[in-house]
């Protein structure tokens, strides 16, 4: 009884990526058989290596592997510069909010879990009124301010756990011993609290690089387009299902190295479910 | 202390300026040629049109679907993944691959399988003699079933996993006593279970509602609003003022009711957790 379930959960989780992995070994042609063909019958890398920019594309995709080559490079720098900005800002933050206790600490925090809910669409449309005025649409660092100022919540939220579960004798001594609170986050809580910030750094990097709303309402069309924009440019009226494939492919490897490093984590996360407001506080 | 306000004060900047901003384009009659103040009329005028009602119909709609649907997977997930059997932890990590992946790429995966002309679906189910010839799969009546099942897709393993954490603390005890006293596998179930993972559930519930109100991405990918107005949500239809019809203030009149929406329910849902106990 369980075999079979565990067996169509795999199914149903895993096999949309076997096909979409399966499409982009395969040659345009080769997708669109009647029956499917479900291992690509002359398997090739050529979709790869055509948006790498190794092979010359054919006449048919007409600047689709250029753009998400645009894309790849624009996802990982928009990507890494936010998710570095903001963890550098909500460690802070969060280590001040696990360690010390001020009057308004609780209203603080349900005000930045707040501003996390909120449908993008509802904030994606002022900031681009907001942003044309300053000449930040289709740019880099348009993006890489909306993106930290949507990171900070979650990740304070998750580095106040990772920080409250660390012990606190470490930092104690190293008051006593005369470091000064700042010094003390840098050398003492930075280093204990390594993975769990690391492990928090790369879901904000995966929070970005899967971001669509804002990347397609802001920066859709231009220089600065990320990838998950790119692909949506992939659908015009002739779709090349392969090259679709293998875009996507690449989308999705940073959420499989994701999934692998949360899995390890899962205790940390597991916290979440039962965690109330009161525990924080 | 020096340090906390400037983040905070940043983040309340950024979040809520352009929400405030808003406000005020939503009383005005924003476009490209200009932004004359025109106070409620946006209001006034969207409660009227019959566009943002069947917008908010469907709204309505897509979230029934999509929580109808979302919480018994995550249950059933959540209670699978909670049975011991050999290779939990691969599965584990697979059944979290589709919550790793971006909600538009989910979308994009499933438009592909459901193409009507050679998706994989229906490859398979004309080679098992299910279907005797190629079907499309996202019609006017299906297409919000369609997107619903995309979506939860992407979003059951979440849910899956904060029920996971809660249903985990029940210790191995009390179902072993309840069976010795007799109990049925449905009273288990209802009595120890149910009532363990009582809060989680209502959390999942509330977050998966306040997220489908939301939702924009995989409509986005699969089917752009249509076909016709089937799955034009609120969010879709913002968009569309926005971007389309360039109609700055009503679109942000629009995405002001979307706001008022869901931050009621975020407001449900902070009540419920200020007062566990």
């Amino acid at each position: 009884m369980i075999g079979i379930s565990v067996i169509l959960v795999l199914l149903w989780s895993a096999f949309p990526f076997y096909w979409t992995v399966n499409i982009s070994l395969m040659q345009e042609k080769d997708v669109a058989a009647i029956p499917p063909n479900w291992i690509p019958p002359k398997a090739t890398l050529d979709n790869y290596a055509v948006i790498f920019g190794l092979i010359k594309p054919s006449t048919l995709m007409s600047g689709q592997p250029e753009l998400i080559r645009k894309g790849l490079i624009n996802s990982f720098i928009i990507g890494s510069v936010a998710s570095l900005v903001a963890l550098v800002l909500s460690s802070l933050a969060a280590y001040i909010f696990s360690r010390y206790t001020f009057r308004f600490k609780g209203n603080c925090l349900m005000l930045l879990l707040m501003t996390r809910m909120l449908p993008a669409v509802s904030i994606a449309v002022p900031y681009y009124v907001i942003f044309s005025t300053y000449n930040l649409v289709g740019t880099h660092l348009g993006l890489i301010i909306t993106y930290i100022a949507a990171l900070i919540p979650i990740n304070v939220w998750f580095l106040i756990g990772i920080f409250s579960s660390l012990p606190i004798d470490i930092e104690r001594a190293a008051r006593v011993d005369g470091c000064g609170r700042l010094r003390t986050f840098f050398q003492i809580v930075v280093r204990t609290g390594a993975s769990g910030i690391v492990a928090t750094g790369l879901l904000a990097f995966s929070t970005c690089w899967n971001e669509f709303a804002f990347a397609q309402l802001l920066n859709a069309g231009s220089a600065a387009q990320t990838l998950q924009s790119s692909i949506s440019g992939l659908f015009t009226h002739f779709v090349l299902y392969a090259i679709c494939g293998t875009a996507v492919t690449l989308s999705a490897i940073p959420s499989v190295a994701l999934a692998i490093i949360l899995g390890k984590y899962i205790t940390q996360i597991r916290g979440l479910g039962s965690m109330t407001i009161r525990d924080v506080l | 202390m020096v340090i906390i306000i400037p983040i905070i004060l940043l983040e309340v900047a950024l979040t809520g300026y352009p929400i405030l901003s808003s406000l005020y384009t939503s009383l005005t009659n924003a476009t490209p040629l200009g932004a004359p103040f025109t106070g409620l009329e946006n209001y006034i005028r969207a409660f009227q049109d019959p566009a943002i009602t069947q917008s908010i119909t469907v709204s309505i709609l897509f979230v029934f679907v999509t929580v109808s649907l979302c919480i018994p997977a995550s249950l059933a997930l959540a209670l699978l993944l909670n049975e011991s059997f050999r290779g939990r932890r691969i599965v584990r990590s697979l059944v979290l691959l589709p919550w790793a992946t971006s909600e538009f790429a989910s979308g994009v995966i499933w438009s592909i399988m459901l193409n009507s002309s050679y998706g994989v679906f229906n490859g398979l189910l004309y080679s098992l003699n299910i279907i005797n010839k190629y079907q499309a799969w996202i019609t006017q009546d299906t297409a919000l079933l369609v997107v619903s099942i995309a979506y939860i897709w992407h979003l059951a393993p979440f849910g899956a996993f904060l029920m996971l954490a809660a249903l985990e603390n029940i210790p191995r005890e009390v179902y072993q006593q309840a069976k010795v006293d007799g109990a049925s596998a449905f009273r288990r179930f209802r009595h120890i279970t149910l009532a363990h993972i009582r809060y989680v559930l209502l959390i999942v519930l509330i977050l998966v509602t306040m997220q489908s109100f939301s939702s924009f991405d995989v409509i986005y990918a699969l089917t752009t609003g249509g076909p016709g107005r089937a799955t034009t949500v609120l969010t879709w239809e913002a968009y569309v003022t926005q971007y389309n019809q360039m109609r700055y203030g009503y679109a942000a009149a629009i995405s002001y009711i979307l706001l008022v929406i869901v931050l009621a329910i975020a407001v449900i849902y902070f009540v419920i957790l200020t007062r566990r106990k």
